[in-house]
């Protein structure tokens, strides 16, 4: 696992830190993958309060193990199989329980107020999305989100789903051609 | 039709080509491969789609109160953990005070013993000389 280290990280000197009982660096460590792992756990569940329930776990596993902690994987990869573990151990227990939709919050990025035949179509189209990302299998979802979202390479998403870089391409591969037919009518078809 | 770019072991070369990260010139050999192959062309085009759709999808943002709320959960953790060994601790200190204590009685009552034998003794040395 030593070798998927291929360049020196700056978050695993950060965590050796951490080790030695430097909590500022712990702090730096969260104020850095804070939002990037809240989004992807996000995502994930689909539940805005539960990413963040589970991103907290996911820190203070982090804190709790940090007098163990070895580098033998690169800090996201280590940070990534825990937040996966917790996501698909979450998706597993409320396998029957839809969340609650929270689409308003969507509209603060947004430059202008929308109208609301506007507002209802984004909101048609996003739960479309949201749809075909929950219909993925959990180990797709997780594969394709760390993909396109977090930009991963195909040897850390195995790392992280403990699984061959053989597997990975076939999850990606199965994953984005139920998306392609899922969601390719949307920009072609649809008016934002 | 069948192009071998695509199938499940080969076609992370059209998606990374789709998501901008292959490199310049791999870009280039896939880009004329793709001008000649109706095949990798319609992936393509289909990739671009689902990338566009999935780009909409924006996490709303993590609140403001995430950082505070976790450092109160780390200290009341490591706060938990210490009070086993803080009650053990005070356990034995009051173990000791109190057998420090017992010990100084028992102390105090052979002195008072020891002197109201010592009295006994003066007042028959008394009553002997005054005979």
């Amino acid at each position: 696992m030593i070798s998927a280290v291929s360049a020196p990280d700056p978050d695993v000197y950060l965590m050796l830190r951490v080790r030695d009982g430097d909590e500022d660096c712990f702090g730096v460590l969260l104020d850095k993958h804070r939002n990037s792992l809240v989004h992807f756990l996000y995502r994930m569940v689909q539940d805005q309060p539960v990413s963040e329930e589970l991103a907290q776990e996911v820190f203070l596993r982090i804190y709790r193990s940090r007098a163990s902690y070895e580098p033998t994987a690169r800090f996201t990869t280590w940070m990534f199989r825990i937040a996966t573990h917790l996501a698909l151990n979450w998706l597993r227990d409320q396998k029957n329980a839809r969340s609650e939709e929270r689409l308003d919050e969507q509209w603060e990025v947004a430059d202008r107020k929308p109208s609301v035949e506007q507002r209802m179509v984004y909101q048609a189209r996003l739960q479309e999305i949201r749809d075909a990302i929950a219909s993925l299998p959990d180990k797709q979802r997780a594969a394709v989100l760390m993909h396109k979202y977090q930009e991963m390479e195909y040897s850390q998403i195995a790392l992280v789903l403990e699984s061959s870089e053989s597997a990975v391409k076939s999850l990606l591969f199965r994953a984005y051609e139920t998306l392609r037919a899922r969601l390719a009518h949307m920009v072609t078809g649809g008016t934002r | 039709m069948n192009c071998p770019l695509l199938s499940e072991q080969t076609s992370d070369v059209l998606l990374d080509y789709s998501a901008g990260r292959l490199d310049a010139a791999r870009a280039t050999t896939l880009q004329k491969h793709v001008l000649v192959c109706d095949a990798c062309s319609a992936f393509l085009a289909g990739q671009a789609e689902v990338w566009a759709a999935l780009d909409t999808w924006k996490a709303p943002p993590v609140s403001i109160s995430f950082n505070r709320r976790l450092w109160q959960k780390l200290r009341f953790r490591i706060w938990k953990s210490a009070v086993p060994v803080a009650a053990a601790a005070l356990i034995i200190m009051i173990g000791f005070v109190y057998d420090h204590k017992s010990q100084k009685s028992q102390m105090e009552i052979d002195q008072v013993e020891r002197t109201l034998d010592d009295i006994q003794l003066l007042r028959q040395f008394d009553v002997a000389r005054a005979l």
